[in-house]
């Protein structure tokens, strides 16, 4: 093993430096999807997805070119991230200069063509992506929108729309939001105050459940209408 | 010379290694991803895009050897591994990993501080709402950003769609159909498994004016014994 190789270049890399190499970029690469954030992962926008093909180039070259040196791809993949955090800080605060408007392709019912000729799409598009959001009559659309991150959204016209609750004023019991309350017997005190629940509810739940250790519990998650679903 | 550190690679020593760059490709994606692309979280995420630029690295270079990716390629998988094994045995690991969902908006009222923190601005919000069928934000109770960065929401209880419960109405149970004939093959265990014989089933599909199982090109049962029935022309 020869430590100047694993940081700068040689001729050539045996099996032990490859491995060393990999693990060290693998790891700066991890740290750097981890400070960008979430919505990474969920590649938002065309900006997202060009970051995250050039980032993994670089570092994979870097991986298994023997004559490139790791020590280049260390504050590369740094710097890169930085510019990363500012875009995105750029898309939170001045979203007009970076990202791209909504457009409306349809607005009650009436196709706008000066748009869909903005938004790059034919005829043939906005019709396979009506189908594609269940939405085959266009008479019915109140409002078709390209979004910014390249997804397209569908209003369908109020009457066009499955019954609500409210519509047949019908009084629905409120939820809340189901939540794991029990991890492999662990319980978590911040769910279980949030929700104004105490240690005796749990095990009045758990007898009910004919269970009288709580460490024989797997999971034990709150459901929406605050009951205790248990699986062992 | 396709194999080993070529200085001047010739076009046919390349296009032989693109054939054997698709068959490693097929099997990296075939062994590392159990989950979608849309599922994964930001230690899969790496891996993912690396794994294919690695894949690639023999057609960039004919310097760069088949040996060059591959032990590269097996310490991602092994590091993959590790934190995989970690995060099942530990939660604690495995948010920190994984990654923790967010919750921007709570029972109606919106997190701002959550927002700020991940660089959602309202516009952003208010389009992911839009592809979720929601262009009102006062319907909505609860948005939660999941690790893997998309959106998921929760309605007001009211403006949810009214279901057979709220009108005290007795529904079908839910229940998947059983192919019994496919492109004019009789499966007779899912025959049995309805609990049916071959002479119902000839039977019933006189009524669809078959009488012979191969002109049928699919049928499926239903546990209350409803056929539905395809037929070839």
């Amino acid at each position: 093993m020869n430590l100047y190789t694993i940081f700068f270049k040689g001729e050539t890399l045996n099996i032990l430096e490859l491995f060393i190499r990999a693990s060290i970029l693998y790891f700066m690469l991890f740290a750097s999807t981890k400070v960008m954030g979430f919505r990474q992962p969920g590649i938002l926008t065309s900006y997202n997805f060009l970051m995250a093909a050039g980032i993994s180039h670089i570092a994979a070259s870097r991986m298994v070119n023997p004559k490139s040196r790791l020590v280049d791809a260390i504050p590369i993949i740094v710097v890169y991230t930085l510019i990363n955090l500012f875009i995105s800080y750029l898309y939170f605060k001045a979203p007009s200069v970076v990202s791209q408007k909504p457009i409306i392709l349809i607005k009650n019912g009436k196709l706008i063509k000066k748009n869909l000729s903005k938004a790059k799409l034919t005829l043939d598009n906005l019709i396979s992506i009506l189908r594609q959001r269940n939405a085959t009559n266009i008479e019915k659309v109140e409002y078709l929108i390209a979004e910014s991150t390249g997804d397209f959204s569908v209003a369908v016209k109020n009457n066009a729309l499955p019954i609500t609750k409210i519509d047949m004023s019908i009084e629905p019991s409120q939820d809340i939001l189901s939540q794991i309350l029990i991890y492999k017997g662990k319980v978590d005190e911040k769910i279980l105050k949030k929700n104004k629940l105490s240690y005796d509810w749990i095990y009045n739940e758990l007898k009910s459940n004919n269970i009288d250790n709580i460490n024989d519990i797997y999971l034990g998650l709150l459901t929406t209408d605050k009951k205790l679903y248990i699986s062992p | 010379m396709v194999f080993g550190v070529i200085k001047d690679i010739s076009l046919e020593g390349y296009i032989i290694r693109t054939f054997i760059v698709g068959i490693i490709a097929f099997f990296v994606g075939r062994y590392a991803l159990k989950r979608t692309v849309a599922q994964l979280t930001a230690y899969d995420f790496v891996l993912v895009w690396v794994l294919g630029a690695l894949t690639v690295a023999p057609l960039l270079d004919g310097e760069i050897s088949f040996t060059y990716i591959v032990v590269p390629l097996l310490t991602l998988f092994f590091w993959h591994y590790i934190i995989s094994f970690i995060s099942l045995k530990s939660r604690k690991l495995s948010l920190f990993f994984n990654g923790k969902p967010i919750i921007l908006i709570d029972d109606g009222k919106i997190i701002i501080k959550n927002l700020k923190k991940h660089f959602i601005n309202v516009d952003l919000l208010m389009s992911e709402l839009r592809l979720k069928n929601i262009f009102d934000i006062s319907e909505v109770k609860y948005v939660i950003l999941e690790p893997n960065g998309h959106f998921s929401t929760i309605k007001k209880e009211s403006q949810r769609p009214v279901t057979p419960t709220d009108l005290n109405l007795f529904s079908k149970l839910v229940d998947l159909p059983l192919v019994i004939i496919n492109d004019g093959k009789l499966f007779e265990e899912n025959l049995i498994k309805s609990g049916v014989d071959k002479q119902w089933l000839m039977d019933n599909l006189a009524m669809y004016n078959v009488d012979n199982i191969t002109n049928v090109y699919l049928a499926t049962i239903d546990s209350f014994k409803k056929l539905y029935v395809a037929k070839k022309d």
